[in-house]
């Protein structure tokens, strides 16, 4: 590990390696400090669904959009491929309300420029995906765009071209402790040994709690645990992204279910019989013809969710000068777009009057937040 | 056959040439194979595999990987159809 670095970036999941490449592209000197192997955390504990629209407020949509764009550039930009998959997605509907809110969503979309959301009928959604549940979904909503990738070859392919870039990554290297002096962190005390550094990010998801902790500046993120239940391979069933499940490239259908709140400080991603249960009972729910397919696996995802649910970039600059937290969660569907602009940010290039980092800035939390 | 073409996971079809470039593209412990190979992610989730991978990484690493806990088993233990996931439910 080098002594020094101009930057120190502090986890190695998606959005410490996605900015680990900005910063190369633009010639810095970065090293990531990753206590695991990469893509261990929260950005292993996914179903990776890139899922450009429905999302709130309008400006959170348009970044959406803009990241999904971006992921085909990437996939000419970056020295390996990460399976990247369009496939559209179905979602049921069962009451009139069910449908007038997904009207509203389509409406946020054509807003934005992007009149992609249909609302289907039972008919027309079963064309689409034979296997979905028949009977109750009055309508479906349908967008022909959303997608997936292989979430472990997408971090590892920014790691590589990061490091042909001249990146440093160091794995197995938990930071352990700051040298603090004139409100500037000086260096980061690690169990592989003592690094200075000019500018110190931290993209370590759940696990900068404990960071923040140790610079007085809190993390305000929490988690939440999803399940995720893995079948044995199928010949093809599913074609879209249809409610909780998809069919990956290898033939595997992941459900991605459950969203429970859990206490601060929680790592836990061990799967309770209850969780599981829940998932399942759902799963079979939307797809009653799949309940004689073997299920694999299971795995519990940690996400890192923001208080507010928004991004978070930048830190408490009053209290230290270098030092910034890059966060946010749906993260595989956001930071092929957020990540440039935090890069820019992080190496003071950033347009000061830029409407997004107003939003996603920390001192938002400072000041008593929205 | 050529040593890297063999097959080491047979559920997932990952040859040994692929594991090795892993590792040298920075994995240093099982799971991290698994995650960019998808070795241990088949049919037997890595009952067949793991002491395979575990000798290969030995090999390329030329020591020990470092302590890393054994991933805590997920259920179910083996394949087992959805519906019988919540079988237990019938009963009460």
């Amino acid at each position: 590990m080098k002594q020094h670095s101009e930057f120190v970036i502090i986890g190695g999941g998606v959005l410490g390696a996605s900015l680990a490449y900005q910063l190369s592209l633009h010639g810095r000197e970065v090293l990531l400090l990753e206590q695991n192997e990469i893509c261990s955390g929260t950005s292993s504990g996914t179903v990776a669904w890139i899922g450009p629209f429905d999302r709130q407020p309008l400006f959170m949509e348009e970044l959406a959009i803009r990241s999904f764009l971006r992921l085909f550039l990437l996939e000419h930009e970056l020295d390996r491929p990460f399976e990247f998959t369009v496939t559209g997605s179905l979602k049921p509907l069962y009451t009139e309300k069910d449908i007038a809110a997904a009207q509203k969503a389509a409406e946020m979309g054509a807003a934005a420029g992007y009149d992609v959301v249909r609302i289907l009928s039972p008919e027309e959604a079963w064309e689409k995906e034979p296997a979905m549940r028949r009977n109750g979904m009055i309508a479906a909503r349908y967008e022909p765009y959303s997608a997936h990738i292989n979430p472990f070859l997408l971090v590892d392919s920014y790691i590589q071209t990061a490091k042909r870039l001249g990146a440093e990554v160091c794995t197995f290297t938990k930071v352990l402790d700051f040298e603090i002096s004139d409100r500037r962190i000086t260096a980061l005390l690690t169990d592989r040994g003592r690094v200075t550094a000019d500018h110190v990010i931290c993209c370590a998801g759940l696990w900068s709690c404990e960071i923040g902790e140790k610079l007085g500046i809190p993390a305000p993120v929490r988690p939440n645990r999803g399940c995720c239940l893995v079948t044995e391979k199928l010949p093809p069933i599913l074609h879209t992204f249809a409610s909780s499940a998809h069919q990956t490239a290898h033939g595997n259908i992941i459900f991605g279910l459950n969203s429970e709140d859990l206490p601060a400080g929680t790592h836990d991603t061990t799967v309770p019989a209850e969780a599981l249960q829940t998932a399942v009972r759902q799963a079979l729910q939307e797809f009653p013809t799949l309940s004689g397919v073997n299920i694999i696996r299971s795995y519990a995802g940690l996400r890192c969710k923001p208080l507010d649910g928004l991004p978070i970039i930048g830190g408490n600059e009053e209290k230290l000068q270098n030092f910034g937290y890059f966060l946010m969660h749906s993260a595989y569907s956001y930071t092929a777009g957020v990540s440039p602009l935090a890069a820019s940010y992080f190496m003071g290039r950033a347009n000061a009057e830029d409407p997004l980092l107003a939003q996603f800035h920390y001192r938002r939390f400072l000041y008593g937040g929205n | 056959m050529k040593d890297k073409d063999i097959i080491i996971c047979r559920c997932e079809e990952i040859t040994k040439g692929e594991i090795i470039q892993t590792i040298r593209d920075g994995a240093t412990t099982v799971d991290g194979i698994k995650r960019m190979t998808r070795a241990g992610k088949g049919l037997c989730q890595g009952r067949t595999c793991r002491p395979l991978v575990e000798a290969i990484l030995i090999a390329e690493l030329g020591r020990l990987p470092p302590a890393e806990e054994y991933p805590s088993p997920r259920p179910p233990v083996r394949p087992m159809p959805l519906s019988a996931l919540l079988a237990g439910e019938e009963d009460t």
